[in-house]
């Protein structure tokens, strides 16, 4: 069977040459940034920083039970505004379960 | 020889600690600064845009690579990969300095991504004299080592912390880089005379000076300073950094700013205010060696 | 009342308990000083390390962080340090387990494709710091490899790396990265992905099911003729131009040599 789906090298040269024909290389359309950027790309925020964080107030103290507040448990960004088939969506509440009773 | 044509680092020179969100205007000019500084775990990739970034700048400045998370001060070996990837940063950039610093960042194989004093006793400081000795060695030249932050005081000191870097210095031939912002914050958080620590310091050894300002937190009743590098060095920040420069003279000086930095001028700014602090206090210091 | 002496094993242990513990100690005995002082120099620890992470995995996600919002991804990000002791040296690397740890994280259960969203975005951060390499430009990779195909092998750009997710997961990554908030439905069509740094920008391309499979081959050593086997295999009506033509236009082959 191997090989016989596709018909032989001269075909596959061609098949090559033609892909190359309608190829439209990627570099071309990086052409939405200008002048800096464009050479030397996206200058993302550093990883790593010898700063300390903001202190003893924030993440490092916070006695919030999470799982007391089942509010936060829900993500509520942009997937809210996503369906996707069967009615799943960041919109659903499935944590119901998880209130404080009232 | 250097490959680059920017080297040296004058004496009397004010450099920045180098942001992404700052390059463009760093290649676009930056007057009056005369080096910039990275972090050398930002440049640990293989490519991409920040290194064609500072392979662009570079042309134009002098560059000091301040290593963060190599945890000289660790009690463990060096992760022998990330002294690889250190060496290729020097390597590739060709610094005119090389700093890291006088603190433990992982232990057991956990990785912390902090900067933690390490313990201050004569079995800690021949492990750090140990690891100094490995990276000077690895990189082929001499490193600084900057004093901490530090946030607890350690129930038991053997050795009181400049006199640690200070030995440190003379064992390894290293040099210090001194952070007065750190020097202030930790006085503060643990209790001792901040003067008395500048005055402590072996001047000689000194080759390069970090300014930065801190933040004032409150936990309850207590006030403690975190070293936030989100401002501009207060007074007696300063005032630290001219009392080091009257005794011992010019250094470079570098002005961190790395929580929410504002513009490359404003930054450049502080540099240049602080360099002329060192000028003023620095010119006609008797130099100690 | 403190430890006499204090052994230096004793202030390792000790503080990276401390930093790791999902609460805070209650005494810290290697410390001396004033009980509120020594209380708050361990919560500075604490929490430097809590939000050095936590801006980090922002720093690398933030797609999936524009999918669950700000808030919830903080109470992610928190959840994701404490279910395993970081141990990454490069923070970049940090978040390498983070597709894993959603697939099992039930308060997303709801949403089937964020764990390829959050693996799209590992793969751009690699493609980002990946080692830089020239393209072969499409008429180059024609005439080399069309000599001898059943020799011809290709070496991918060091950057290239191919997903699939069952979902739509680069469609969703896009809008998310867009913070497009409009009401979207979606199809639970399959999506099939390379991403690459060709040049100086990431670039999130959607491949058809026969490049892809062709891509594959490729990066596993295959010859050029083989490709076209795994592409027809995966999808019997791939026309051969039209795949080489998608793999070209990438920029994903940076040199073909014959075996």
């Amino acid at each position: 069977m191997k090989k016989s789906s596709f018909a032989g090298k001269s075909v596959l040269a061609g098949a090559l040459s033609a892909a190359a024909a309608l190829a439209v290389v990627a570099g071309a359309h990086a052409g939405e940034k200008k002048g800096m950027e464009k050479c030397y790309g996206v200058a993302l925020a550093g990883e790593n920083d010898c700063a300390a964080g903001p202190g003893t107030s924030c993440e490092g103290t916070s006695t919030i039970d999470y799982q007391g507040n089942a509010w936060k448990l829900v993500p509520a960004g942009t997937c809210e505004s996503i369906s996707l088939p069967g009615g799943r969506s960041g919109s659903l509440d499935p944590l119901d379960r998880d209130l404080p009773d009232a | 020889m250097s490959r680059f044509s920017q080297n040296p680092i004058p004496a009397l020179g004010a450099g920045i600690g180098l942001k992404p969100h700052h390059y463009r205007a760093a290649l676009d000019g930056a007057d009056g600064l005369d080096f910039f500084e990275v972090h050398a775990e930002n440049f640990m990739g293989d490519g991409g845009p920040p290194h064609r970034w500072l392979a662009a700048i570079r042309e134009t400045r002098a560059l000091s690579v301040h290593g963060v998370y190599l945890s000289i001060g660790g009690r463990n070996d060096l992760d022998k990969d990330h002294l690889a990837r250190l060496r290729r940063v020097v390597d590739r950039y060709d610094p005119a300095i090389v700093s890291e610093h006088l603190a433990w960042s992982a232990d057991g194989g956990v990785f912390f991504n902090d900067l933690i004093a390490p313990p201050l006793t004569s079995a800690a400081l021949a492990r750090t004299c140990d690891h100094v000795d490995e990276v000077q060695e690895a990189l082929g030249r001499r490193i600084l080592i900057e004093n901490p932050s530090s946030y607890l005081a350690p129930a038991t000191v053997e050795i009181p912390e400049t006199d640690f870097l200070n030995e440190l210095a003379r064992r390894t031939g290293c040099g210090i880089l001194l952070d007065v912002n750190n020097v202030y914050v930790s006085a503060f958080n643990i209790g001792f005379d901040a003067e008395c620590y500048i005055d402590a310091i072996d001047a000689g050894a000194v080759g390069e000076i970090h300014v930065a300002g801190h933040a004032v937190d409150r936990f309850d009743d207590v006030v403690i300073r975190v070293d936030d590098h989100g401002s501009p060095p207060p007074p007696p920040v300063l005032a630290l950094l001219e009392r080091f420069a009257r005794r011992a003279g010019l250094r470079p000086v570098l002005f961190e700013w790395d929580t929410r930095p504002p513009a490359l001028d404003a930054l450049a700014q502080e540099a240049l205010a602080a360099k002329e602090i060192m000028r003023a206090a620095g010119e006609g210091a008797v130099h100690a060696s | 009342m403190p430890p006499d002496p204090l052994t230096d094993d004793m202030w390792y242990d000790a503080l990276g308990a401390a930093i790791l513990a999902k609460a805070s100690p209650q005494a810290f005995p290697m410390a001396v000083g004033d009980e509120k002082r020594v209380e708050a120099g361990v919560l500075v620890y604490r929490n430097n390390v809590r939000a050095a992470y936590s801006r980090a995995l922002a720093d690398a996600f933030p797609a999936v962080k524009s999918l669950v919002g700000e808030e919830f991804f903080a109470y992610l990000a928190r959840a994701y340090f404490d279910h395993a002791p970081p141990r990454a040296r490069l923070v970049a690397r940090y978040g390498d387990g983070l597709p894993a740890f959603l697939e099992a994280f039930e308060p997303v259960a709801h949403l089937p494709y964020l764990p390829d969203v959050a693996r799209l975005e590992i793969a751009w951060l690699k493609a980002y710091h990946a080692a830089e390499a020239t393209s072969l430009a499409p008429a180059d990779i024609a005439a080399a490899a069309g000599e001898n195909p059943d020799a011809a092998r290709a070496r991918l750009h060091p950057s290239a790396q191919l997903l699939e997710s069952a979902w739509p997961a680069a469609t969703i990554w896009r809008r998310a990265r867009r913070e497009q908030k409009g009401a979207l439905k979606l199809d639970a069509t399959p999506e099939r992905v390379l991403v690459i740094r060709p040049e100086s920008a990431v670039d999130v391309r959607l491949l058809s099911p026969g490049a892809h499979a062709a891509l594959g081959a490729l990066a596993a050593g295959a010859t050029f003729s083989d490709a076209v086997e795994a592409a027809l295999g995966a999808d019997a009506a791939a026309a051969p131009e039209a795949v080489f033509s998608e793999i070209m236009a990438a920029g994903a082959i940076t040199k073909v040599f014959l075996t």
